[in-house]
């Protein structure tokens, strides 16, 4: 698992690559947390390199998310492979969650 | 073509990752999609975190898998030596409706596996849990 976090216009852009599972979700929610404690500003999630997560990944997305609501600042995951997209969709995030097909889209929106 | 592999965790040791490599061999040599091998992966992945993660009240010391791989559906045997444990009937509902602030954290393990898999049957044996999972090759 690699975490890359660049500022793009006003949103904080998190790139998660590789695997997330219970080996590393810990550290994925330890990296996660310092990268948006630093700033006020919106966050966008690109999965575009995101191979596989287990539900421990999804906890950390979970918890994530709850977290920058409870701030008032905006959450956007996007570019989501297929299998990915159907746990997501399966696990009901979809429903509370933004997701949006491409990093460009999920811009779009924080600008809104 | 066809293949079984049989794959034997410590639940006391950091060995659920040697699951995954497995997943990677079979779905190689037996020319699986990529989402099969994703789905696979994660079915034993949320098994196996159950089974780690509970493994003190359940007093079990090992998970066995066994992975048999047809041209029509790929069978998945998991074994554990644990207390008798149905999650097919003994577990939570996982709650996958509720707003944001609601959303209870956790959960969701069973719910994957039993969305993502075609049959999910548990039969208790000589003193251990056998879950059987069936996922079919063509959707």
């Amino acid at each position: 698992m690699n975490v890359n976090t660049e500022t793009s216009g006003n949103s904080l852009v998190v790139a998660l690559d590789g695997r997330v599972d219970s080996s590393n979700a810990a550290e994925f929610n330890a990296t996660i947390e310092n990268a948006t404690a630093d700033s006020d500003l919106g966050v966008v999630l690109d999965c575009e390199n995101l191979q596989y997560i287990s539900s421990a990944g999804l906890r950390v997305i979970l918890t994530t998310a709850k977290s920058l609501q409870s701030s008032q600042r905006k959450f956007v995951i996007c570019t989501l492979s297929n299998p990915i997209q159907d746990i997501f969709v399966i696990s009901g995030f979809d429903q509370i969650i933004n997701i949006q097909g491409s990093r460009a889209e999920a811009l779009a929106t924080m600008e809104a | 073509m066809s293949a079984t592999r049989s794959i034997q965790i410590d639940l006391g040791a950091p060995e659920l990752p040697r699951l995954a490599v497995a997943v990677e061999e079979m779905a190689e040599t037996e020319g699986w999609m990529p989402d099969l091998a994703f789905q696979i992966q994660l079915a034993l992945d949320e098994i196996g975190d159950n089974l780690v993660e509970h493994r003190a009240q359940a007093q079990s010391t090992y998970m066995a898998v066994i992975l048999n791989s047809q041209d029509q559906a790929v069978t998945i045997e998991v074994v554990d030596d644990g207390i008798a444990f149905d999650p097919t009937t003994d577990a939570p509902a996982a709650d996958v409706t509720s707003a944001l602030e609601d959303r209870p954290i956790g959960g969701l393990g069973l719910h994957l596996i039993r969305a993502l898999m075609d049959k999910v049957d548990y039969r208790r044996e000589d003193g251990r849990n056998i879950l059987t999972l069936v996922k079919h090759r063509t959707p």
